[in-house]
């Protein structure tokens, strides 16, 4: 897939990533970069808000969280368009207990790289407390 | 606090027979680290020493984000100890949390547009990024037991208005 193109996630959508780790969170409300950091296989989890509505997206969170045996601490929230505008990609990856799943992908490989990307999405996130 | 409640809830069962050799070696690896933690304590900075703990403590298994987070380890702990000795005097005091890919990171934070975060990894490598405004700066240094001038420039940079 070309660098920054995302075919099958509209630019305006919202993409949820769940926070279940506290110190990913900061005392003032935002969220830390950490937070949006690619995992080892550099496919990063979120879960496209679509036509959920709200309380279904919650429950889509609750159930991540209950099959790692985690705490949902809540969610951070970020425009598709911003993360394909600093040359990610988002692409669709459907799970039976979560078709609005999809990763983030396309991370450079070496770290500093990717920290700088993670603050940038980390800076346009708005983190939204679970209950 | 369920993933610390879990994450103790493992550690103390590593102290019964039936766990694995990996559960054992897990502990021990911690315990080193907190000796080499509670060394470092002495010369000050010991809340920040605390943050630190509780992180290793946290963040000890795999998977401690729910997204297969690899373990913090202990030789990563040591190095992260060491840097937190070297902050220069009079920096802001920054928020200690871990990388997916088991590292630890150390954050000085003003605003989401000026924000500074250095990981430390197990070789001793400080990969740092901030973002000032609409500057960003990245790289990765040596840590060779005195905080490397970017950082130290980083930091200061961060913190004036």
């Amino acid at each position: 897939m070309k660098r920054g193109s995302s075919p099958s996630v509209p630019g305006e959508e919202q993409l949820a990533r769940f926070v279940l780790y506290s110190r990913w969170l900061r005392a003032d409300g935002t969220v830390r970069p950490e937070a949006f950091s690619p995992p080892p296989d550099l496919n990063l989890s979120v879960t496209r808000h679509a036509s959920l509505a709200e309380t279904e997206l919650w429950s889509r969170g609750l159930r991540v969280a209950e099959q790692v045996r985690r705490a949902l601490y809540g969610r951070a929230d970020v425009v598709c368009g911003r993360v394909v505008a600093i040359g990610l990609h988002v692409e669709p990856a459907e799970q039976e207990e979560n078709p609005q799943h999809a990763h983030i992908t396309g991370w450079p490989d070496d770290k500093p790289a990717q920290k700088s990307l993670a603050q940038r999405i980390a800076a346009e996130a708005r983190f939204s407390a679970y209950g | 606090m369920a993933a610390t409640l879990t994450c103790s809830a493992l550690l103390s069962s590593a102290a019964t027979p039936q766990v694995s050799d990996e559960s054992k070696f897990i502990q021990r690896e911690i315990d080193l680290s907190w000796d080499s933690i509670r060394l470092t304590r002495t010369i000050g900075r010991a809340d920040l020493f605390e943050e630190l703990d509780s992180v290793a403590r946290e963040c000890a298994l795999p998977n401690w984000d729910g997204y297969d987070a690899h373990a913090v380890g202990a030789a990563t702990i040591r190095e992260a100890a060491r840097f937190l000795r070297a902050i220069p005097d009079g920096a802001a005091r920054p928020a200690i949390s871990a990388d997916p890919d088991g590292q630890i990171s150390v954050e000085w934070h003003v605003s989401p547009k000026r924000t500074f975060s250095v990981s430390v990894s197990q070789d001793g490598e400080l990969h740092y990024a901030a973002l000032i405004g609409s500057s960003r700066h990245f790289g990765t240094v040596p840590f060779l037991g005195e905080c490397p001038g970017v950082i130290a420039d980083l930091i200061q940079r961060i913190g004036q208005p």
